[in-house]
Parts: structure tokens; C-alpha cells; sequence
């Protein structure tokens, strides 16, 4: 038989009466209290006694440690014998029944649980602050960013709900302690002591789900590491068009000049931000490239060349922001797959809106600069925005129509939405 | 703002101070004085107990006069005894007054 076992902790340490009701069932069974972690406790074997009484004393200053051995033994004098600490509490037990509760005086009582009131609305000011700096974080990334993080797919699709679940939990958390810690002081100061028991059980189950959420949110991290990591090391290789099995967002070059040599179309999605949408990256020029280092060396010699960015958004509040970033930061280089390349390609911006193009909601182009040979186009219609940057001899201003028949096309069959 | 210093005792305050005013005790000797002195009445839990001396300590009720071992005895100090005089004053006035105003045959 077993003189010692390990028990995860069912439920928060401040749930007080809760706490000592665990305890003394335990006790009841024959197991005592040796050490409260803080995830599971260990319990020495003795002999069963349902007299047991277990009680939690707060601390009375902030950096108490054990109780000293004077302490300990006028306790113990008084029937209360010393089980283990774990912040903010000292643990007693007592299977003396004539001995005197631990606490006989609810005034003192209350003023010994102000500290812990007042360590509870810290955590949940900290809490607060942390849950609203995430959210402002992640809020901030979308309002500045949304084509960077759309385009991220390093992260596993989903991801943020574990996160943002496991945040929530903790607010509960804090505030149930905080709930805890205000009815415990308003009960003590109309003259009740604390309650010695209360049943556990509801107790329990939410602590399970705590854990849970938790446990879930580490795996979800974990893979999403691993997803991210895996992605990386692909390289993200471009795939022709033709072997697609969902339509690829992209107007040709021969759409755009009949005359133009046949060129490999391919193409990479990026689908892991189910939340924002999804958006294409399509290459297409007389070169395949396998992935963008090869095309990195390709492009120069190109002699035609079409690049497209197609984007569709969850909302048209977000293709508002995507295409605000768009037109702030302009990149009149051809496209790299690192997003990094739309940071350093910060220019001044010389887009001009076309006026009242058709089947569009709007339109700006830019010819090529002096240095290059890249028309630029930005278009937008409803959720979708394509950017597109062509080297060739077509004027994509006179050449808007094939582009305004693929967003209603795509549109009308709702094409390209996250699975 | 400073802590205020205390004003008026509860119970288990008054008679800790009690077994204090006139000698030392330590802190099972002052449980045992309370117990025999309240016929069982009252009884002071080593944490209530504990938490009222730290607290006596702090306001300079009392003082500890000797440590021996794991054992710490302590004394009333003048401020202290002064409160539990004007304590055992207030007390009693209020029977006095509840006395008056009901009749010694009511009570």
C-alpha cells in the first residue's frame, strides 16, 4: 500500500472553503496534507478520520514565510498542527474536536483577508492590462498591417482562438478571486465567520475546464510552431495554375496582349488566416520558377512579365484598411515572397485614380519609373483587391475590363473563401 | 493616509489585554486565562489569538518580555493598559445605561 500519492489541485487555492473541504475528505480517507503545490499537493497515508478539520489563515504581510517553529508550537498547543504554506496561505490541521477554530473572530478574520483582497484586484488590473495590450497587439496588427498578416501562413490557421481563450480564462479567473475575496470580506464584516466547508464539485469541473483551455492552448502553440516551421522549410514552391483544383485569381498576359509568348502561370495561396481571408500570389512570365530564390534570379532577364496579388477579405472594413496599406506603401519593385521587401520598399507614392473605371469601385495606376519596367495597378471591387504589376506592352489602363470581369466572376461564386 | 490606532476592542481583544494587564503570559496561557475567566464562553483560536498580538504589538499595547525557547511571553504596556481602562469605562456606561433604561427586573 501506497504511503504517499500526488493529487492534481481540483480547484483555486482561494476558494477557501472549498479548499479545506478537499482537505478534510481527504483526511476523512486516511490521506494528510505534506506539500500544496501549485498545480497537484502530496498527501502522507495516516489514519482515516472524518474529525479532521483543515483550515486555510492568510498571510498577515506580503513576504511571509513558513510559520516560525515558536508559532508552530503554540499552534500546536492549542490542537492546530502546521500541514505546508503555498502563498497567500498557511495550512492547519486539527483532529482535536474539542480544540477552538482557528478563527474566532470575524472582524480579525476580515482584516486578515484584506491583503488578499487586495492581492486579488492586482491580478485582475494585471490581467486587464495584459488581456488589453493583446488585444490592442493583434488589433493594431490588422488596422496597420492586414496584408502582412494575411500573407503570414507561417501560422497555423485558427491559432488565435486558443490564444485569445486562454487569456479569457485567466480574466475569469482573477475576477472569480476577486468575487470570492469581496463576499468573504462582506460576510465577515456583518460578524459571520467564514463558512468551513462548501461543496466542491461545480468547483472542480470549472478548474478542469481552466486546465483544459490551458492544456489546449499549449498544444495549439506547439503545432503551430511546428506548422510554422514546416512551412519554412518548404520554401512555399509556386505551383502551375492548370493544377489547381480551386480557379486561380489571374488575368493573363495573353488576355492582356494577344501577341504575347506563351509563359508558365503558378501560383501560391495563402489560406492560414481564416479570420482576415485569403489571398494569391500568381507569377507569370516565359519562366516556371520551383520557388522565389529561382525567381529572384529569373526576373531580370524576363522579357515579359505579369505579377499579381489578388486579396479577399472577411469584411469590407478590412479590404478598406488592405487597400489604404496598398496605396501607402507602394512597391514599385517586383514582388518578393518575404513581406519583409513591402517594409523596405517604402516610397513616395505617385498612383493615379482612374476615373470612373467600370464594374470597379476604384482604380489607380502608375506607369513604369524610370529605372524600371513595371506598370503598377491597384484595383478593388467590393472584398477583393488585386495588385499587379506588369512588364510587357499593354497598358493596363486601357486593359481594366478583363480585371473587373475576374472580380465579378469571382465574386458571384464567392470563390477563394477560407474553407 | 496612516492607520488609525484602535479606538474600541472586540471581545477577544478585551480579554487578551485583560490577562495581560497584570502579568506576563505567553500565548497558551493567555487561551487557557480567557477560557477559565469566560467559563467557556469565549474561546480564542490560535489564529484570532495571534493575529491580536501582532496587532498589540504593532500599536504598542503590549511587549514581549521574555523568549524562551519557542516560547514568547508577553506584557500590557501603560498605553496599552490606559485602553482597556477606557474600554472597561465604556462598557460600563453602556450596561449602566441599558440597566437605567430597562429596569434590573427586565435583564
Amino acid at each position: 500500500m501506497k504511503d504517499h500519492i500526488r493529487k492534481i489541485n481540483p480547484m483555486d487555492l482561494c476558494d477557501v472553503s472549498a479548499v479545506q473541504a478537499w482537505l478534510e475528505d481527504l483526511a476523512a480517507e486516511g490521506w494528510y496534507l505534506r506539500r500544496y503545490g501549485p498545480i497537484r499537493s502530496e498527501f502522507q497515508r495516516g489514519e482515516p478520520n472524518r474529525a479532521v478539520r483543515c483550515r486555510l489563515e492568510p498571510f498577515r504581510k506580503k513576504d511571509e514565510a513558513e510559520p516560525d517553529a515558536e508559532r508552530k508550537a503554540a499552534y500546536r498547543e492549542l490542537g492546530w498542527q502546521y500541514a505546508a504554506t503555498r502563498r497567500p496561505f498557511h495550512i492547519w490541521q486539527c483532529s482535536d474536536p474539542e480544540a477552538p477554530e482557528l478563527e474566532t473572530d470575524p472582524v480579525l478574520q476580515e482584516e486578515t483577508y484584506r491583503y488578499l483582497l487586495r492581492r486579488s484586484r492586482r491580478e485582475i488590473l494585471l490581467n486587464l492590462v495584459l488581456l488589453s495590450a493583446l488585444v490592442l497587439f493583434y488589433i493594431g496588427g490588422v488596422v496597420l498591417n492586414p496584408i502582412g498578416i494575411i500573407e503570414n501562413d507561417s501560422y497555423m490557421p485558427w491559432a488565435e482562438i486558443p490564444l485569445f481563450a486562454i487569456i479569457l480564462v485567466a480574466l475569469l479567473v482573477a475576477v472569480q478571486r476577486d468575487v470570492t475575496a469581496v463576499r468573504l470580506s462582506r460576510s465577515l464584516k456583518t460578524g459571520k465567520l467564514l463558512p468551513d466547508r462548501r461543496p466542491y464539485r461545480s468547483a472542480r469541473w470549472k478548474n478542469t475546464v481552466y486546465w483544459g483551455i490551458y492544456v489546449l492552448f499549449l498544444v495549439s502553440q506547439l503545432l503551430s510552431c511546428l506548422y510554422g516551421l514546416s512551412r519554412a522549410a518548404s520554401g512555399r514552391p509556386f505551383v502551375p495554375v492548370d493544377q489547381w483544383e480551386d480557379p486561380v485569381p489571374y488575368v493573363s498576359m495573353a488576355e492582356l496582349d494577344p501577341a504575347a509568348e506563351p509563359a508558365t502561370a503558378s501560383a501560391i495561396d495563402f489560406r492560414g488566416r481564416p479570420l482576415l481571408g485569403t489571398a494569391w500570389w500568381i507569377h507569370e512570365s516565359e519562366y516556371y520558377p520551383t520557388d522565389v530564390e529561382e525567381w529572384d534570379r529569373q526576373k531580370a532577364d524576363a522579357a515579359a512579365s505579369l505579377q499579381t496579388r489578388y486579396y479577399r477579405f472577411r469584411s469590407s472594413f478590412l479590404a478598406d484598411l488592405a487597400e489604404k496599406q496598398l496605396l501607402r506603401r507602394r512597391d514599385r519593385q517586383p514582388f518578393r515572397l518575404l513581406p519583409d521587401d513591402w517594409e523596405q520598399a517604402l516610397r513616395e507614392p505617385h498612383l493615379n485614380a482612374l476615373p470612373a473605371p467600370p464594374d470597379l469601385d476604384r482604380a489607380w495606376w502608375a506607369p513604369p519609373p524610370p529605372d524600371g519596367r513595371y506598370q503598377s495597378l491597384i484595383i478593388r471591387r467590393g472584398r477583393q483587391i488585386m495588385a499587379v504589376w506588369y512588364a510587357g506592352p499593354a497598358d493596363l489602363r486601357e486593359n481594366l475590363a478583363p480585371f473587373a470581369a475576374l472580380l465579378e466572376e469571382f465574386r458571384q461564386q464567392g470563390l477563394s473563401d477560407p474553407p | 493616509m496612516g492607520k488609525e490606532p484602535l479606538k474600541t476592542l472586540t471581545e477577544g481583544m478585551y480579554y487578551v489585554l485583560l490577562s495581560l494587564y497584570r502579568g506576563e503570559r505567553c500565548g497558551t496561557e493567555i487561551a487557557a486565562f480567557v477560557r477559565e475567566a469566560t467559563a467557556g464562553r469565549t474561546a480564542l483560536g490560535p489564529g484570532t489569538l495571534y493575529t491580536i498580538l501582532g496587532k498589540f504589538l504593532e500599536e504598542g499595547l503590549i511587549r514581549e518580555t521574555a523568549v524562551e525557547g519557542r516560547r514568547r511571553t508577553y506584557a500590557a504596556t501603560e498605553e496599552g493598559r490606559a485602553l482597556f481602562l477606557r474600554e472597561l469605562g465604556r462598557l460600563r456606561r453602556c450596561v449602566a445605561d441599558g440597566v437605567k433604561e430597562l429596569g434590573e427586573e427586565d435583564i
